[in-house]
C-alpha cells in the first residue's frame, strides 16, 4: 500500500452535518459525560471533562464553523485530540474508513466562513458530502477566535 | 577554544563548569563587600576572594579553557597582593577585579562559542592596578634544571610557596609534606597538568632495573616538570630508602606509573583539591556542591558577609565528597523535579478518591491505615513542593552588583539592605519576579532616592538607602522594595500624564491623590526628560504590574513626598495544592483557597435589607465595624439560578439583580399587591446567603454564595489556552467524585467587578463625617402641621419657601384635584393623605394653611389642616425602616408623635404625582389613598 493513497478517517455528526477527521489526529474517542461548564468562557468552550484524572478542554466546533447549534445538547461522544488535552464534542459516531487520496476533493467555495477556515477538504461518499476538518486549526482556535460572545449559560 | 576541544566536553566538563559558575556566584558578593569595607576587609574575606579564584582557575585547566584560567590568574595576582597587603583594597581595584569577573562570568556563560576569547581589557586593567612592582610572569615551559630550595638564589617570601599533602595512597606519604613553589604549581594547573608525588626508591625501583637517579630524572622530565625533588637530601642518609618528587604532567596515574617504571602504590596526585585519582574519576558525577557560603545569614543581611558558615578550603585534606558545613545539597535536575511533583499531585488526588471508600468501610484498623495514608500522602506533596523553593536571596543577592553599578554610574550614594533572606519562593515564580523588582530597583536610583547635595539639604543621610524586606503573610509572599527618597510627587505625576495624553482634562481636578500615583501604571508613562539606559523609556511600571498579575499577584504603592516610596508586591504561593472552600452556587460548585478565607457569614433571610447598604455604588455589608464590598458570585458568572415556587413547586428563573432586591412576583403573595414598593421587607424564602469574607492584600470583600460544602485539598490544573484569559478563574480541578470544578481566583474576582475599595472607604468616612457633624448638635428648625386629626407631620423649615393660609371656600374642585388662585395663578394642592397613609385632610380645622415646598414649582402647594409649631431640633433623625417612604422618622415633641418628612423623597413623591396628573384625564385619574 503506498502511503499517500490511503487516508483513515473517523467519521461523525454534528448538527446534521457528516463530518470527518483524519485519525492519525485522533488520540481516543470517548462517550461523553458530565461536561462541566466554564462560565464566562469563550462560546466555543463546551467546558471541560475528566478523562481518567486529566482534565480536557472540549471545544464546540459547531461555534467555530458557524452551525446551528441544536436545540439540547445532545452530545453523544467526545473525540480527543493526540496534541493536547483538548477535544470536540459530537452528535454522533460513526465508523473508521480509508479513502484513496485521489478521491478527495478540496472544499468549494460556497460554504460558511467557519467552514472555509477549519475544514480542509470534502469527500463526496453515497450518503452525502462529508466535511473533513483540519485537527491544528481547530487546536489553535483560540488564537484566530478573538471576541466571540462569553457563554453566558450555566 | 577549538572546535574538537569543545567537542571533547564531555560530562565530566560540564560537572566542571557548574562548579565554576558556583564559585563565581560566591565571589561576587565577596567582592561588593570587600569593595565596602575598604580598608577593614578582613583578611578571611580576601582569602576566601582567593581562593575561588584559585578554584575557577583549576576548574578552567581542567576543561582547557585557556583564556578563564589565564584572566583568573591575573585576577589571582592582585588578590595576592592584597593578601600579603602590598595593595591596598580601592574601588579602583575592585573595579578592575569586578570587570575581570564580568568577563569570567561571560566566558563561561558562552562557553561554547567559537573562537577565542579576548580579554586584553581586563587583563591590561588588573595589570595597571599591580603596575609599579608587578611581577611579569611568562608562562613557565618545562624546566630543565631540578629546582631545589638552596639553589634558588631570588628570596621568595614565604607565600610563594604551597604546601602539599598528598593523602596516602600507600603509606609512604603518610605525614608527608611538600614545599613546592606556587608560580610553577599555578602554572602547571592552568596548562592542565595533574600533579603528582611519587616516591622513588632507590632499591627497587632503581637498583634493580638498572638505573641510576639521574635517569629516572630525565623520565620525569621527559614526560612532565618536576616541582620539588629531595633527591639530595635523601641521598646520603641511611634511612631513606627512596626520595620524593612532585611532579606535574599530563600523563594519568596508571601511564605514569607504567612509564617511570614505578608502581602505583608510590605515586599520588597532590593537587591540593584532588586528593584521589579513583575518587576524582568516580564521583565527578554525584559531587557533592558547595554549599552558599556566607549567604545564609540570620534575617538582616547586611552587605557584609559572615564567613562563619564557608567550608573550610585548607589543604589538599578535604575530597570532594566532604562538606565541611551543615547542610549538604545535591544538584538535581529540574525535570526529574517536576515529574515528581506531578506525581505528588495525582498521589493526593488518587488518595482524595480513595478516602471515600476507605471511610465507608471504616472499622478500627481501617481508620488508622487512612490516617497514616492521609500523613504519608501530605508529607511527600509538602516536600515534593519545598524542592522547587528556592530562597529569594538567592534573587536578591545580585542586586546588590547592580544597585552599586547604578549609583556610581550617576555619582548617587545608595546602600542596599535585605530583610527576610530565608523566604522561599517557587522557582517559576522567581524566575518571574526577577524583572520587576529590577525595575523597581532601578526607578528607587533613578527617581527616588536624591543626589547626595540634595539629601544633606534635606537633611538626611547623604547615603540613601534601598531596602527589600520579604516576608509570608497570608499564605502569600510580600516584597517590599522601599527607598527613603523623594516619594512620589502626585501632581507632578498628573501634570506629566496629561501632557503625555493620558489623562482627559475633564477627569484632572475629579482624582484623588491615589489615584494619581496610579497613572504611573500607564503604558507610555515617564517622568524622565531624557531617556537613558536605565529608565526613561515609558515601559517600566505598566511592565512591572502586568509581570505580576501574571503571577496572580497584586501592586500597592505608599508613598509621602519627601520621605520616601514603597513598592509592595504581593504574590500568591504557587503551590499547586492549595486547601480549598468548596462552595455552590446555582447548580456549579466552585473551590475557593482557604489561604484568602478570612470568615463565613450566614445572613438569614429578612435581614439582609438591613445589612446589605448601597454605598458608592457598589453593595456593601457591615461587620463589627468595617464595611467591604460584596459581590454575588451568580451574578458575576452569570448564573441563571432557579427558584423553586414553596406553593406550587414549579421552578421559575430569578430575576432579582442585587442582593437586596426584592422584586415581587405577582403570584406569590397576594397580599404583596397592596404593598407593590421597591422598598418592601418582606421576606421570602430564597433570601438567605452564605457570604465568605475574603481577604485581598489589606482589603475585604464578600462573596455571596448559596451554600458551602467541605474544605478539600484541591491540586489545581492551569486553565487551558482557551480560557486563561479569564481573570476571576485561578485554574481548575477534580473533586473526589470525579467532577471538574473551576477554582476561583480572590484577585480576578475582585479586578473583573471593579471593586473600589478606597472609593467604598472614602466614601464612608465622609457619611461617618457627616453623621458626626449632625450628631454633634446640629440645629435644625423643623416646622410641624397636621393634615388629619391628630395626626402631626414636620418638615425641615429650609425645605419650605412659603406658608399661606387658605381658606376652604377657595378651593376649586375639578374632579378630585384641588386648585387654588395664588397671586394670579392655579396652584395644584395635595394632602398628605395622597402621599402617606393618613387621614383625610380636615379641612374644617379652623386654620388652613398651605405649605409651599421648595425644590417644586410653585404651583404645588400642600394642604394642611393646622400649622401647629416650629421647634428646634438638634436630634438626629435616623432613617426608620418602619415608616413609609416619605417619611424620615418619628419624633416624640411634648406627647406629640410626629412624623418627619424625608424632603427628597417627598419631593420626588410630588413630582411623580405631578406628571400622573399631567398625563392623565381630568376626572378619571384615580389617585391611591
Amino acid at each position: 500500500m503506498k502511503p499517500n493513497q490511503n487516508f483513515q478517517y473517523i467519521s461523525f455528526k454534528l448538527s446534521q452535518t457528516l463530518m470527518g477527521i483524519d485519525i492519525l489526529d485522533i488520540r481516543e474517542i470517548v462517550p461523553c459525560n458530565r461536561i462541566t461548564r466554564v462560565q464566562l468562557a469563550p462560546r466555543f468552550v463546551l467546558g471541560l471533562v475528566n478523562l481518567r484524572g486529566q482534565i480536557l478542554t472540549i471545544l464546540d466546533i459547531r461555534v467555530l464553523l458557524g452551525l446551528e447549534p441544536p436545540d439540547t445538547h445532545s452530545v453523544s461522544h467526545v473525540i480527543v485530540f493526540k496534541y493536547a488535552n483538548v477535544g470536540f464534542a459530537v452528535d454522533g459516531i460513526g465508523d473508521v474508513s480509508g479513502i484513496d487520496r485521489e478521491k478527495i476533493e478540496s472544499v468549494p467555495a460556497n460554504v460558511t466562513p467557519g467552514v472555509q477556515t477549519y475544514a480542509d477538504a470534502v469527500i463526496n461518499l453515497q450518503e452525502g458530502v462529508m466535511v473533513i476538518l483540519n485537527a491544528h486549526k481547530i487546536l489553535s482556535c483560540a488564537r484566530t477566535q478573538p471576541g466571540l460572545q462569553r457563554n453566558a449559560h450555566e | 577554544m577549538s572546535s574538537e576541544e569543545r567537542d571533547s566536553l564531555d560530562a565530566m566538563a560540564l560537572e566542571f563548569i557548574a562548579e565554576i559558575k558556583d564559585d563565581l556566584a560566591g565571589l561576587e558578593p565577596s567582592l561588593l563587600a570587600m569593595e565596602q569595607k575598604g580598608e577593614r576587609t578582613e583578611d578571611d574575606l580576601i582569602n576566601h576572594a582567593f581562593r575561588t579564584i584559585h578554584s575557577i582557575k583549576g576548574g578552567a585547566g581542567f576543561i582547557n579553557f585557556k583564556e578563564l584560567a589565564g584572566l583568573g590568574h591575573d585576577m589571582e595576582n592582585v588578590l595576592m597582593r592584597l593578601r600579603e597587603k602590598t595593595l591596598a583594597v580601592t574601588p579602583d581595584v575592585v573595579d578592575a577585579l569586578l570587570m575581570g569577573f564580568d568577563k569570567m562570568k561571560l566566558m563561561v556563560e558562552q562557553i561554547g562559542k567559537e573562537g577565542a576569547w579576548d580579554y586584553e581589557k581586563e587583563k591590561a586593567a588588573l595589570q595597571n592596578i599591580l603596575n609599579p612592582d608587578q611581577n611579569g610572569f611568562e608562562p613557565l615551559e618545562t624546566v630543565s634544571r631540578i629546582p631545589s630550595r638552596q639553589e634558588d638564589s631570588e628570596k621568595l617570601p614565604a607565600d610563594a610557596y604551597q604546601v602539599l599533602k598528598p593523602l596516602g595512597a600507600g603509606s609512604v606519604f603518610q605525614g608527608q609534606e611538600f614545599l613546592v613553589e606556587k608560580k610553577r604549581l599555578d602554572h602547571a594547573l592552568a596548562a592542565q597538568k595533574f600533579i603528582y608525588a611519587v616516591y622513588v626508591r632507590f632499591g627497587t625501583d632503581l637498583k634493580a632495573k638498572s638505573k641510576d637517579e639521574g635517569a629516572i630524572i630525565d623520565d620525569m622530565k621527559s614526560i612532565g616538570d618536576i616541582l620539588f625533588s629531595d633527591l639530595e637530601e635523601s641521598r646520603g642518609k641511611k634511612e631513606r630508602d627512596g626520595f620524593f618528587c612532585v611532579i606535574s604532567t599530563i600523563l594519568d596515574l596508571p601511564l605514569l606509573s607504567q612509564v617511570l617504571e614505578i608502581g602505583k602504590t608510590q605515586m599520588t596526585l597532590v593537587d591540593r583539591q584532588f586528593a584521589d585519582y579513583e575518587t576524582l574519576m568516580k564521583g565527578v558525577s554525584s559531587r557533592a556542591v558547595k554549599d552558599k557560603p556566607a549567604l545564609k545569614a540570620p534575617d538582616t543581611m547586611e552587605s557584609s558577609l559572615s564567613t562563619a558558615d564557608e567550608p573550610p578550603v585548607q589543604g589538599p585534606a578535604e575530597t570532594l565528597l566532604s562538606s565541611a558545613s551543615a547542610g549538604q545539597s545535591l544538584r538535581i535536575n529540574v525535570d526529574l523535579i517536576s515529574r515528581l511533583m506531578n506525581r505528588a499531585g495525582e498521589l493526593v488526588l488518587a488518595r482524595n478518591q480513595l478516602r471515600p471508600f476507605l471511610m465507608s468501610h471504616a472499622k478500627e484498623d481501617n481508620l488508622g491505615i487512612l490516617q497514616n495514608l492521609d500523613m504519608v500522602t501530605t508529607d511527600i506533596q509538602e516536600a515534593v513542593m519545598q524542592m522547587r523553593m528556592q530562597p529569594v536571596i538567592d534573587l536578591m543577592g545580585k542586586y546588590k552588583r547592580v544597585v552599586r553599578d547604578m549609583a556610581r554610574r550617576i555619582s548617587k550614594k545608595v546602600e542596599f539592605i535585605l530583610e527576610g533572606a530565608d523566604v522561599e519562593v517557587d522557582r517559576t515564580v522567581l524566575e518571574k519576579l526577577a524583572n520587576p523588582v529590577t525595575h523597581l530597583i532601578r526607578n528607587c536610583i533613578d527617581h527616588g532616592i536624591e543626589f547626595p547635595d540634595e539629601r544633606l539639604k534635606r537633611s538626611k543621610p547623604e547615603t540613601g538607602t534601598i531596602r527589600i524586606k520579604a516576608f509570608h503573610q497570608g499564605g502569600q509572599v510580600h516584597i517590599r522594595v522601599s527607598d527613603d527618597g523623594a516619594g512620589i510627587d502626585p501632581q507632578l505625576i498628573l501634570s506629566k500624564a496629561f501632557e503625555k495624553g493620558l489623562v482627559p482634562e475633564d477627569r484632572l481636578d475629579k482624582m484623588t491623590d491615589k489615584e494619581k500615583i496610579d497613572l504611573i501604571f500607564l503604558p507610555g508613562f515617564t517622568t524622565s526628560e531624557e531617556i537613558t539606559d536605565i529608565s526613561g523609556r515609558g515601559v517600566g511600571m505598566d511592565v512591572v504590574r502586568t509581570n505580576i498579575e501574571s503571577l496572580r499577584g497584586h501592586i500597592e504603592i505608599d508613598t509621602v513626598k519627601g520621605e520616601g516610596t514603597q513598592v509592595h508586591l504581593i504574590i500568591p504561593l504557587t503551590l499547586a495544592i492549595v486547601p480549598s472552600l468548596i462552595v455552590g452556587a446555582g447548580e456549579s460548585r466552585f473551590a475557593i483557597p482557604q489561604g484568602n478565607i478570612k470568615e463565613i457569614l450566614y445572613l438569614e433571610k429578612g435581614t439582609v435589607q438591613s445589612q446589605v447598604e448601597n454605598l458608592a455604588g457598589s453593595e456593601v455589608l457591615r461587620l463589627r465595624g468595617r464595611i467591604f464590598p460584596i459581590i454575588r458570585l451568580r451574578t458575576l458568572l452569570g448564573i441563571t439560578t432557579y427558584i423553586e415556587e414553596p406553593l406550587t413547586g414549579k421552578k421559575e428563573e430569578e430575576k432579582r439583580k442585587a442582593i437586596a432586591d426584592r422584586r415581587q412576583k405577582d403570584k406569590a403573595d397576594k397580599e404583596s399587591k397592596k404593598r407593590t414598593r421597591e422598598k418592601d421587607r418582606r421576606k421570602h424564602p430564597w433570601d438567605s446567603t452564605y457570604v465568605i469574607v475574603l481577604k485581598l492584600g489589606g482589603n475585604l470583600f464578600g462573596l455571596c454564595v448559596d451554600v458551602f460544602y467541605d474544605i478539600e485539598e484541591v491540586v489545581v490544573e492551569p486553565l487551558s489556552e482557551y480560557i486563561n484569559q479569564l481573570k476571576c478563574f485561578a485554574g481548575t480541578t477534580l473533586l473526589g467524585n470525579g467532577d471538574v470544578i473551576m477554582v476561583l481566583d480572590v484577585q480576578g474576582i475582585a479586578t473583573l467587578s471593579s471593586l473600589k475599595f478606597d472609593s467604598i472607604q472614602t466614601e464612608e468616612a465622609r457619611r461617618n463625617e457627616a453623621k458626626e457633624a449632625q450628631a454633634k448638635g446640629e440645629k435644625r428648625n423643623l416646622i410641624v402641621f397636621t393634615s388629619g386629626k391628630n395626626e402631626y407631620f414636620a418638615l425641615e423649615l429650609k425645605r419650605v419657601s412659603r406658608l399661606e393660609p387658605l381658606n376652604p371656600k377657595d378651593i376649586h374642585y375639578t374632579g378630585r384635584l384641588k386648585h387654588i388662585e395664588h397671586k394670579g395663578h392655579a396652584v395644584l394642592l395635595f394632602s398628605m393623605d395622597e402621599f402617606l397613609p393618613a387621614n383625610e385632610c380636615d379641612l374644617t380645622a379652623g386654620e388652613i394653611f398651605v405649605v409651599f415646598p421648595k425644590q417644586i414649582s410653585s404651583r404645588v402647594g400642600i394642604i394642611t389642616s393646622g400649622i401647629i409649631d416650629t421647634i428646634e431640633t438638634d436630634k438626629l433623625i435616623e432613617k426608620d425602616d418602619t415608616c413609609p417612604g416619605a417619611v424620615l422618622g418619628k419624633l416624640f415633641v411634648d406627647g406629640m408623635m410626629v412624623q418627619v418628612l424625608d424632603p427628597d423623597q417627598f419631593s420626588n413623591l410630588i413630582e411623580q404625582k405631578l406628571r400622573k396628573t399631567k398625563g392623565a384625564g381630568l376626572s378619571r385619574e384615580n389617585t391611591d389613598r
